[in-house]
């Protein structure tokens, strides 16, 4: 019998202990974000979607190699004085976003950059090619060499 | 205890089942026959002076591709074909198999490594589910990965893999099925220009 | 799919209706996709009544092949599928395997010297992610019991230390953080002001959460006396970690075999002790794990304290990492247990094999043990306090 009174004593008092922790927070302020509207500020660490400057890429590859997953292709057209980078693409649906490439890149032109919402309806969408026409890759100690000229 | 007394022991013990000792490595391993295995981890684990009662990770391993020192060789691999077809290299391999335990004594605080060889034509190995219970799961799961036939183990099945499937994937020589029940496996081949 | 028979081999309520009654045994698949087995688990239980006679869990849901990936990346490249396996605690799998690496690589006679503070960087996040880690526990738990309001507290503390991760690394849930050698980045200013806000702030916040479920009457009702395990049984399965501890046995890496800086710090090793109802029940591993987030704190709280000036984060490292022929099994305690890697190199940048040792995996063997005999929501709360993660079982 005294032990059903406890019990039942127990139950309560504990329950209405942890109500009242409800009823303290009941009083603050909310600590969850409205997403779409409010947004935190991002650090300048954060990882987001990989980006390629290709004016600056020298089309090394490096990235590519350092890539676990294998979501950057390069192409590349010619030999010597008439190569091209026909195509600089990243597919999203594969990429991890574990910043490996940003790593080895020698002009550091690809990054992370601060972009994480870009939602589509088709995986294809998610395939983003970086280069339009052949471009020539870049070069830079002739950049160098140029800068020091215009100087 | 150390692992060459622990080999010393074992030896007397089990005289020929004992094939060996690496000694000079930092970890070192002691090499028995798959037959004895079940009788060897009895006694590690029962003998007071080894009670060797946790099993850390069991392990299975195909050294195929390693050579004698350790080094890696390269080897050819069967081709699949695009409707599953093996297409057979010449030497598709020999290389051993192997049931690598870890083993700690919560008692003494030693620690031994045991490999076991076996070949890779008949890999059957005795169990020693009935040892540590434990080693029932890593036994499915190296069932699962390298074909082992472990004897004695109470449900020997496929751990993670469905039912049906075909070979065994951590072997070296495996290559990827391209279907599996009419489903492709190969990418999704959204990002190769040829196929838009 | 049923068989019938007599009503005897399992437990029977006494007095009058204790007279055997004709019951049919029902097959039941708990899962893939039930709330409280935390992920992809499937179980084949066989009830007798609402008595399980019978649990047959079935893998492999989540299953890469993460041991076969290994052997196609190099060894920095592997370091982010390690994030994958126990995604709670990803700092810490990042940090087993890349002290496995380093250890072999020591081991074979190469050097490697980690930076004093690359340490301390190490101990304080690993940490932070263990009590982030055992949060999800307590929070799922108690969802799991029936208690919702518990996950709300637990995920609000989690948040603030996930804040402090993507400041230090940039994401908040594939880390990829730590590398061979050190960890990639040093901990920034407002990072470091963060963490010591939340030192400050957790021990009330633990409190809180004690007073919300610990000593919850409904909660210990639940929990004690369900799912008790002996130690014998959980060495005997191979369990670790909380699960081993909560069963009474005083065994954790971080004292036993000590590694990284871990003998420098003062720290206790919670275990079960059975204050609500037997050694080894479901409330005490509960409670090794409310425990250990508090001496996860205290460790944070030391490593804060001495930690050197902002240095080198990274030892000397050649850029194309190659291990020299030769094995080892090395081994750390992560929040689930004890996690380790068996690498076998071949000499070259990739490894020849890597075997994982997950610690749920093991633990979640016990679940064929303990389930027999239990109702199945008691089931439930067995689970719920093995604390299995599906990404690290099934790799």
């Amino acid at each position: 019998m005294v032990k059903f009174v406890t019990d039942i004593w127990d139950t309560f008092s504990t329950v209405f202990k942890g109500m009242g922790i409800t009823a303290r927070y009941m009083r603050k302020k909310p600590v969850t974000q409205q997403f779409p509207e409010e947004r935190w500020a991002l650090p300048d660490r954060f990882r987001g979607f990989v980006h390629n400057d290709v004016p600056r890429c020298t089309s090394c590859t490096l990235c590519a190699k350092a890539c676990p997953v294998d979501c950057i292709y390069i192409e590349m057209e010619g030999k010597g004085k008439d190569r091209r980078m026909t195509r600089f693409a990243i597919d999203y649906n594969k990429c991890i976003w574990c910043s490996l490439c940003t790593e080895p890149c020698p002009t550091n032109c690809i990054t992370m950059s601060h972009d994480y919402d870009h939602s589509v309806y088709l995986r294809e969408k998610l395939v983003y090619e970086f280069v339009g026409d052949p471009v020539i890759p870049f070069k830079p100690k002739k950049a160098a060499r140029e800068e020091e000229a215009e100087a | 205890m150390t692992e060459q007394e622990i080999y010393q022991r074992l030896q007397a013990r089990f005289d020929d089942s004992i094939l060996g000792f690496e000694s000079d490595i930092p970890q070192p391993v002691v090499s028995c026959t798959p037959e004895a295995v079940g009788d060897i981890a009895k006694y590690l684990r029962d003998d007071p002076a080894l009670s060797f009662d946790r099993l850390l990770c069991l392990s299975g391993v195909d050294y195929e591709g390693l050579d004698e020192k350790g080094k890696g060789k390269h080897r050819e691999i069967n081709r699949y074909e695009e409707d599953g077809t093996v297409n057979p290299v010449e030497d598709p391999g020999t290389g051993d198999l192997a049931v690598v335990y870890h083993l700690e004594s919560f008692k003494h605080h030693h620690r031994l490594c045991l490999s076991v060889r076996v070949p890779r034509e008949t890999p059957k190995i005795a169990s020693v589910g009935h040892v540590w219970i434990t080693a029932q799961y890593g036994e499915r799961e190296t069932y699962d990965f390298f074909g082992i036939e472990f004897e004695g183990n109470p449900d020997l099945r496929r751990l993670f893999l469905p039912e049906d499937w075909v070979g065994w994937p951590l072997r070296k020589d495996y290559e990827m099925p391209v279907r599996y029940n009419d489903v492709p496996l190969e990418g999704l081949g959204l990002a190769v220009r040829d196929e838009q | 799919m049923t068989d019938v028979r007599p009503h005897q081999d399992i437990a029977t309520p006494a007095g009058d209706i204790a007279k055997p009654i004709k019951s049919e045994l029902l097959h039941i698949n708990m899962g893939p996709q039930h709330p409280s087995t935390h992920g992809v688990l499937r179980l084949f239980i066989t009830t007798d009544g609402e008595m399980v006679t019978k649990v047959v869990p079935y893998l492999g849901y989540l299953h890469r092949c993460a041991e076969k990936i290994a052997e196609g990346n190099t060894y920095h490249q592997y370091i982010i599928y390690t994030d994958r396996m126990d995604y709670l605690a990803a700092m810490n799998c990042n940090w087993t395997y890349c002290l496995a690496v380093e250890n072999t690589l020591r081991s074979l006679g190469v050097e490697v010297e980690i930076p004093e503070y690359a340490e301390y960087v190490r101990v304080i996040i690993g940490e932070l992610n263990r009590i982030a880690s055992h949060l999800i526990a307590f929070g799922t738990y108690g969802l799991d019991i029936g208690a919702m309001t518990p996950f709300f507290h637990a995920l609000r503390e989690r948040e603030a230390i996930l804040n402090i991760f993507e400041k230090v690394c940039g994401a908040r849930l594939m880390y990829s953080y730590y590398d061979v050698g050190g960890v990639k980045w040093d901990i920034p200013d407002d990072a470091m002001d963060e963490i010591k806000l939340f030192i400050d702030l957790f021990p009330a916040k633990l409190d809180e959460y004690n007073e919300l479920l610990t000593g919850n009457k409904i909660f210990v009702e639940r929990t004690a006396n369900v799912g008790v395990l002996d130690a014998a049984t959980c060495i005997d399965y191979g369990c670790t970690g909380p699960v081993l501890r909560g069963s009474g046995v005083k065994h954790d890496l971080r004292k036993d075999d000590p590694y990284s800086i871990y003998d420098r710090f003062d720290f206790d090793i919670p275990v079960g002790t059975g204050t609500v109802g037997t050694v080894g029940d479901c409330w005490d591993r509960y409670h090794v794990r409310m425990l250990e987030m508090y001496e996860s704190w205290r460790i944070i709280q030391q490593a804060v304290d001495r930690i050197p000036p902002r240095g080198e984060v990274m030892a000397k490292m050649p850029k194309n990492l190659k291990v020299p022929p030769g094995q080892g099994y090395y081994r750390a305690e992560n929040p689930k247990g004890e996690m380790g890697f068996y690498i076998i190199s071949d000499g070259g940048t990739v490894p020849f094999r890597c075997k994982t040792r997950s610690p749920a995996f093991h633990n979640l063997h016990i679940i064929e043990h303990v389930g027999k005999g239990q109702m199945i929501s008691d089931l439930c709360a067995t689970i719920g306090s093995l604390d299995l993660v599906l990404g690290e079982i099934d790799r």
